[in-house]
C-alpha cells in the first residue's frame, strides 16, 4: 500500500485540468500542500467541514460545466453520506475517488464502518484507493479563506 | 398564484438558475409546477443545499432550496459548516409543519433556529417561511 499523499499525487497527475473537490480533514490539507509543493495554483474546493458533502458540491458544479471534476473523498465521509457517494457514479464527468484507510485519520485513527460497506462500493464505479493511515508530522493547514476558495474555483471553472 | 410557484418563477428569471429540495405534502400543488421545470432531485435536504453550493461556485447565481421544517435538521450541517463560512448566498424556502406529533417540536423551533443563524427571514403567509440568506453579509465583504 502507498501513503494517502502519494495516492493524491497520482490522481493529480492523471487529472491535470480537472476541478478538484476534496473532503474534510487531512485529505484537503494534503492536496493543498501538494499544490504548493508542485508550484501549481491552489484553486481546488477545499471543503473544511460538512463531512460527506464533497460529492454533492461536485454534482452542483457539474450542472454548469463540461469540465472534468475529481472528488477526493475518505472512507469515513463516503460512509457518512452513502446516497451522495454512490449517486455521483452516474455522472461521467465526475471521478470519485475514495481514499480508504479504514479510519477517521484526522481525529486520531478511530475505525470507520466502511468495512461493512466496502462490497457495495466495489460494485459501484467509485474508485477505491487503499492507502496507509497516518500522515507527515509537519502537515500544515489550508491557507486559503473559505470565501476566497469560492472565487478561485469560479475562476478555474471559467478559465 | 401560490407562494412556492411565485418564488420558483422569480428564481427562474435569473439565468442560469437552480432549484432543488425535498417535497412536502403541504405544498404538493405548488411543487407540481416546480418539478415540471429544470429541477434537481436530492437524496436529502443536506444534499440539496450542498449541490446548491456547487452551483453557486460555478455560476455566482443565487440558488433556491426548498424543504419542510423537519428537513431543516438534515440541512443544518451543510448550512452551518459550508453555506455560512463560505458566504454562499442562498434562498431557502421552508414550508411549516406543526400539527402532527412528529412535526411539533421542529415546528416550534424552526423560526428560532433561523434567527440564531442570523438569516434574514421573510415570512410568506401563515404557513411558509422564506429565508434570504447572506446577501447582507456579502455586501459587507
Amino acid at each position: 500500500m502507498i501513503s494517502r499523499e502519494k495516492a493524491i499525487e497520482e490522481i493529480m497527475d492523471n487529472h491535470p485540468d480537472a476541478i478538484f473537490v476534496s473532503t474534510t480533514g487531512k485529505i484537503s490539507r494534503e492536496l493543498y500542500e501538494l499544490r504548493i509543493k508542485r508550484g501549481e495554483e491552489a484553486d481546488d474546493f477545499y471543503m473544511m467541514g460538512s463531512m460527506g458533502h464533497a460529492p454533492d458540491i461536485a454534482l452542483g458544479i457539474s450542472f454548469e460545466t463540461k469540465k472534468e471534476i475529481v472528488v477526493l473523498n475518505g472512507d469515513g465521509a463516503a460512509a457518512m453520506r452513502l446516497g451522495s457517494a454512490l449517486r455521483v457514479d452516474n455522472y461521467r464527468q465526475i471521478y470519485h475517488y475514495v481514499l480508504d484507510n479504514g479510519a477517521y485519520d484526522s481525529t486520531g485513527g478511530q475505525p470507520t464502518c466502511f468495512n461493512e460497506l466496502r462490497a457495495t462500493f466495489y460494485m459501484s464505479k467509485n474508485k477505491i484507493k487503499k492507502v496507509n493511515q497516518g500522515c507527515r508530522e509537519d502537515l500544515g493547514r489550508v491557507e486559503v479563506k473559505p470565501h476566497e476558495i469560492i472565487e478561485r474555483v469560479y475562476e478555474k471553472i471559467h478559465s | 398564484m401560490t407562494i412556492a410557484k411565485s418564488l420558483s418563477e422569480a428564481i427562474q428569471k435569473s439565468s442560469p438558475y437552480f432549484i432543488s429540495g425535498v417535497p412536502d405534502s403541504g405544498i404538493k400543488d405548488d411543487l407540481k409546477d416546480v418539478v415540471d421545470i429544470k429541477h434537481h432531485i436530492a437524496v436529502d435536504e443536506g444534499q440539496a443545499v450542498a449541490m446548491a453550493v456547487g452551483f453557486y461556485t460555478a455560476t455566482k447565481s443565487v440558488p433556491l432550496v426548498y424543504m419542510q421544517s423537519d428537513g431543516l435538521c438534515n440541512a443544518l450541517n451543510a448550512i452551518t459548516s459550508l453555506v455560512i463560512p463560505y458566504k454562499i448566498p442562498m434562498n431557502i424556502f421552508i414550508s411549516m409543519r406543526r400539527t402532527h406529533p412528529q412535526h411539533e417540536v421542529m415546528g416550534r423551533m424552526t423560526e428560532d433556529i433561523v434567527n440564531m443563524l442570523e438569516f434574514e427571514a421573510l415570512r410568506m403567509g401563515n404557513n411558509h417561511l422564506t429565508f434570504y440568506i447572506y446577501d447582507k453579509q456579502r455586501k459587507s465583504n
